[in-house]
């Protein structure tokens, strides 16, 4: 049997990598997310479903980070919608957040169907392209967060040393690496499996799918001006590649510059 | 020994179904080293894993899930539905040595029906009115 009793985190941290040398040494951070029901019941109090409807977009939206509590049972599906209902005075003004629940159900109940097959494209790609135009590995400047673009790498270095990353900026992580830089989707999916505390095929993999256009009507990307707006320009104040990076343009020029078809 | 509850990364609840039907059988997780290699797992995952297990009430192993399993010399094994391929491949294999209950996770949503899932707007077009009680 593995330990139980630790003096401290730090303790419980230096145990693990020991005991899971290579899980370690792929990257030995510890999370500042604590897991545990106890954390998830925090969150769950927290819970502002209203203010999540008006904000949710932007990095510092009233997200409610459960996510890993949710991929792991810690809290049910169930018991997340009944919070949120039980916050406001009128159920509909929790639908955005209970939509988002509903998606997870939904990848739930399609893996369920597709089994290993969600590693495989659940569609044609709808960018005019052919699949053979996308690399199969993940460029190292990628991963290692030194592509230069502020944004990227800060994602990066966040998806790192926490397992976790807004919604808005995985969409946009994304799009980056299948449409900007030409990448199989399958390439960042995985990347993001083995760092993510709510890694799991269902939402991660169908997430990257839609993106990509394999599992949705048109790609998924943004422009730079998105970005700046719902990361109140944190990112791109202090880009080295401010006025010349991959992003800028409108998303007529980026749809011409990156497919081959009316995006 | 007679039940155990296979506690696993999808069920990680101290109220979850087995803990209810079961609350006075022991528990094991064990931390599956074909997956975690074969998702390239950071140490963070199971880490965040770790500290879930130590509030619940269950012996925490590493290995071959199956064998560290049947090594318990329990006489059934009970556990929570989960939708992972994984989990199926694991089922299948302890089902040739022991018998395994698997109890339904808590629904999202009471619906009877089926469900188009070519696109989310066709499920959601069923299930929308179900929970907004439309």
């Amino acid at each position: 049997m593995m330990r139980r009793e630790f003096a401290s985190r730090e303790e419980m941290a230096a145990y693990l990598a020991g005991e899971f040398g290579e899980a370690a040494a792929r990257d030995s951070h510890i999370s500042p997310i604590v897991g545990g029901r106890r954390q998830a019941e925090r969150l769950l109090e927290a819970l502002d479903p209203a203010r999540y409807a008006q904000n949710r977009n932007y990095l510092d939206g009233n997200v409610s980070r459960l996510s890993p509590y949710l991929r792991h049972g810690v809290v049910t599906l169930k018991e997340a919608t009944e919070k949120a209902f039980s916050t406001v005075r009128d159920r509909m003004q929790a639908a955005k957040f209970v939509t988002e629940l509903a998606w997870r159900d939904y990848w739930q109940r399609l893996y369920a169907s597709m089994g290993k097959s969600i590693w495989e494209d659940r569609e044609e790609l709808k960018t005019g392209l052919p699949a053979a135009a996308y690399a199969k590995e993940l460029p190292a400047d990628i991963s290692e967060g030194r592509t230069g673009l502020a944004c990227i790498d800060a994602f990066v270095g966040e998806l790192r040393q926490t397992g976790y990353l807004h919604n808005h900026a995985r969409m946009w992580f994304a799009a980056y690496v299948v449409h900007f830089r030409r990448v199989r989707w399958q390439a960042g999916a995985r990347f993001f499996l083995s760092h993510l505390l709510d890694g799991d095929p269902a939402s991660n993999h169908l997430s990257w799918q839609w993106v990509a256009s394999t599992f949705s009507h048109k790609p998924y990307f943004h422009n730079r001006e998105n970005v700046e707006k719902y990361t109140d320009g944190r990112y791109c104040a202090e880009c080295p590649l401010k006025g010349k990076c991959d992003f800028e343009g409108s998303y007529e020029m980026l749809a011409q510059r990156l497919f081959r078809c009316k995006s | 020994m007679q039940e155990l509850i296979w506690v696993h990364p999808d069920c990680l609840a101290a109220d979850n179904p087995a803990f209810q039907r079961y609350p006075q059988a022991t528990a094991l997780f064990v931390f599956n080293e074909v997956e975690i290699a074969a998702e390239q797992w950071t140490l963070k995952r199971i880490a965040f894993l770790y500290e879930t297990l130590l509030e619940l009430q269950c012996g925490i192993e590493r290995g071959d899930v199956v064998e560290k399993l049947l090594k318990t010399g329990a006489s059934k094994i009970v556990t929570v539905a989960s939708v992972s391929p994984q989990f199926l491949e694991l089922v299948h294999r302890l089902r040739t040595s022991v018998d395994v209950e698997i109890l339904p996770t808590v629904a999202f949503v009471d619906y009877r029906g089926s469900l188009d899932l070519k696109r989310f707007s066709r499920y959601w077009k069923r299930v929308e009115p179900v929970l907004f009680g439309q």
